[in-house]
């Protein structure tokens, strides 16, 4: 069941822009907005995790990322996570392509083709993304995925789905215009056959910390689907994007 | 003639197409270098804020209290500046979601904006600086398909549509805070361009000061402010830049007279809005030449004679211009004096006085001095010294005292007939070019080399060559917009 954790709770998060308000995959939430990195724009990310539970030892994670806007609209996303805590280290390439951008009526759409390796087992993903306008200042954000497991064992899913909502609201204004709050929740297939989704509510917070630096803090924890473990699994996540 | 140019208009197809196509800045080595300067970095990120806050406003129902709530509020961020240039998306989520492609043409000719003023406030060398900004401009139009023209447009036809004028009328007082915006965003150029380091902020603290206590409030400027009447230096080296900031500019002004047009229902107005983006593109004036054109027409790419950085005005002429606040003037004279201006491989030799929120071209630097006395307020002077590498700049206070930080320099002046005004009042860096000039020139044998504090208290006769411009009528902007114009 450990394992089931890892597979929410450790997707790897790479994400872009510099943008506070930009909604970033695990700075610090599991939830990407449909904003593609501006053509030409590149940015570095750094995140540290620490996912903690009272029935085991605490999980830490790092991770880096680089992304580059190699052309309009798309961009290229490459990760790693070196393992800090067991032998397990992570590598991850993404294409993230904006279809279109917000307008009077439809809004933003974007998707996300990614492949990801864990310890030599391998999957391709493809999300889809949604951002739109709520309220007068406020942004709704909804995701939906599909990830496929090339070399799964036979007790695990060979596709499964995962998907996300969010809210993410500039707060401070009009006096404050550095940071935004955001509110996720996820809801994923169990990697393993027979058993029940799982469900993450998480709020965070992105600040502009330097004039092109982004710090992102965000708390997680499961609500339900995760069998057998003592309750709350908790994952605090500190991140940073700077874009040049 | 109007109506057959709107007509063929064909809006870009990237106008209209809802497809993401943001393109980064340049990336360089003096990107953020504003931050050299707190001050204005900050006060321009609050200019981002008021921006999008009326834009906002505009487009949400909330025009009633434009003028109090709005501008209460955007005035609390102009006072108390953010640190970091702000995100207007999150301030203005519904404008940019209506106009994207107005906000693409915003945003990029901003990064532009920012840009140039990031390397006027490097550490590169002054021909560095110039070439980085030609680098820049080049970048700027050929990397993006809505990019704004860098030819003179003429500002009376842009200024003339059947919405014009409507924001200004409607709402003075925030049309005020813009002008005032972009009087500051031309008139930092020259207060950075070619000027030492170590006058900037010197420099600022006259500007910052004529920024709060008048440009921001002035609801009785007759138009927009122009880059080259604040910026003569810079619009002269870097024309195409200087005219695509007055056409963001006039965009901008555009945007808020469609914005405030309540006949137009939304389909129109975004139909103008795109209709006014599309008259500035770069695109939409590809095979026109600076200096040709017909007459106020869409293509009327004329420009002030000795100006190539300014368009033509309501009711100018090449030759004579009405200015806000000065009257009408020849962009080839000396205000001062009114003898021709040294041009192409000697324009270098024109001083320049900034003072009451204009500034001017003069031919020396008993000129500038002696116009900067005629007006109430703290000055700043930019004379030419025997280096053209070297720019003395002068910051005056309310009585005309001045201080440099140039150590050592020395003025000639042996007043004569204005003819020759910029040979007989001269700024040298020191007493030893001062001697070199002299002895070069017999005729100022005579001469003595007056400091800056014995220079400063002196005071020139009144130029017998002084000739006051008349135009065909007292001030073309009267009733600009309530009579026939409209």
């Amino acid at each position: 069941m450990r394992r089931v954790i890892v597979a929410l709770l450790m997707i790897p998060a790479v994400g872009i822009a510099i943008d506070h308000s930009k909604l970033d995959y695990g700075r610090p939430l599991q939830i990407d907005d449909a904003d593609p990195l501006a053509f030409g724009e590149m940015a570095i990310e750094f995140g540290a995790s620490i996912s903690v539970n009272r029935s085991r030892k605490p999980d830490y994670r790092f991770e880096a990322a680089y992304l580059y806007g190699f052309a309009p609209a798309m961009h290229l996303e490459l990760s790693a996570e070196p393992s800090l805590t067991n032998s397990k280290s992570e590598f991850g390439v993404g294409l993230f392509i904006g279809i279109k951008r917000e307008t009077d009526k439809l809004p933003a759409t974007a998707i996300k083709l990614g492949y990801h390796n864990s310890d030599g087992e391998n999957e391709l993903s493809a999300r889809a993304i949604l951002t739109g306008q709520i309220g007068a200042i406020g942004k709704w954000h909804l995701n939906g995925e599909a990830i496929f497991a090339l070399n799964a064992p036979t007790d695990q899913r060979k596709t499964r789905f995962a998907g996300a909502i969010g809210y993410s609201t500039p707060i401070g204004l009009p006096n404050d215009f550095s940071q935004t709050f955001i509110v996720a929740f996820n809801i994923a297939q169990n990697t393993h056959v027979g058993e029940s989704a799982m469900g993450l509510l998480g709020i965070g917070l992105r600040k502009q910390i330097g004039v092109r630096e982004v710090i992102a803090l965000g708390i997680e924890s499961d609500l339900f689907g995760v069998v057998g473990l003592s309750r709350p699994s908790l994952r605090l996540t500190l991140g940073l994007t700077s874009s040049f | 003639m109007l109506a057959a140019v709107l007509v063929a208009a064909q809006f870009p197809a990237w106008m209209t197409s809802p497809r993401p196509m943001e393109v980064f800045r340049l990336r360089a080595s003096h990107n953020d270098a504003v931050y050299s300067i707190p001050r204005l970095a900050r006060d321009l990120n609050a200019v981002d804020v008021g921006h999008a806050t009326a834009y906002e406003a505009l487009v949400t129902g909330r025009e009633g209290v434009l003028e109090s709530q709005v501008w209460n509020q955007i005035v609390r961020t102009l006072k108390n500046p953010p640190r970091f240039k702000p995100d207007e998306k999150a301030i203005a989520p519904t404008f940019a979601r209506l106009y994207g492609e107005l906000e693409l043409v915003f945003d990029w000719a901003h990064v532009l904006h920012a840009q140039t003023i990031d390397v006027l406030a490097s550490n590169l060398s002054d021909a560095q600086k110039e070439a980085e900004i030609e680098r820049l401009w080049h970048f700027y139009r050929s990397r993006a398909p809505y990019s704004i023209s860098g030819l003179p447009l003429n500002m009376e036809f842009l200024d003339s549509r059947p919405y014009s004028g409507n924001f200004r009328i409607k709402y003075p007082k925030v049309n005020a805070l813009f002008w005032g915006y972009h009087w500051l965003q031309a008139a930092m150029y020259d207060m950075l361009y070619r000027v030492p380091r170590d006058m900037w902020e010197l420099s600022y603290d006259v500007v910052r000061e004529q920024y709060f206590e008048r440009e921001l409030w002035d609801t009785n400027r007759d138009f927009m402010p122009m880059f080259a009447e604040q910026s003569p230096r810079f619009a002269a080296r870097f024309p195409e830049l200087a005219n695509a900031f007055d056409n963001l500019h006039m965009l901008h002004d555009m945007v808020n007279d469609i914005l405030a047009d309540n006949s137009l229902d939304a389909n129109q107005k975004r139909h103008e809005i795109r209709m006014a983006i599309w008259m500035v593109l770069d695109s939409t004036h590809a095979n026109c030449e600076s200096g040709e054109g017909e007459e106020k027409t869409l293509h009327d790419h004329r420009h002030m004679n000795g100006m190539a950085g300014m368009g033509m005005m309501v009711g100018s002429t090449p030759e004579l211009m009405y200015m806000p606040r000065m009257g009408w003037m020849s962009m080839e004279e000396c205000h001062h004096c009114s003898m021709f201006m040294p041009d192409n491989d000697m324009r270098w030799r024109r001083s320049t006085v900034s003072i009451d929120g204009w500034t001017m071209e003069v031919r020396c630097p008993l000129c500038a001095r002696d116009m900067a006395a005629q007006y109430l307020g703290r000055a700043i002077l930019r004379l030419p010294t025997e280096d053209p590498n070297k720019l003395l700049v002068l910051v005056g206070d309310e009585l005309g005292n001045y201080t440099s930080t140039m150590k050592g320099v020395v003025f000639l002046e042996m007043e004569g007939e204005h003819p020759e005004c910029n040979r007989w009042s001269y700024a040298f860096t020191s007493i030893e070019a001062f001697r070199k000039y002299v002895s070069e020139n017999p005729q100022y044998k005579d001469a003595r080399p007056y400091t800056l504090e014995q220079w400063s208290a002196l005071a020139g006769k009144k130029p017998a060559t002084y000739e006051r411009k008349q135009g065909p009528v007292d001030n073309p902007y009267k009733n600009w917009h309530k009579g026939p114009a409209r």
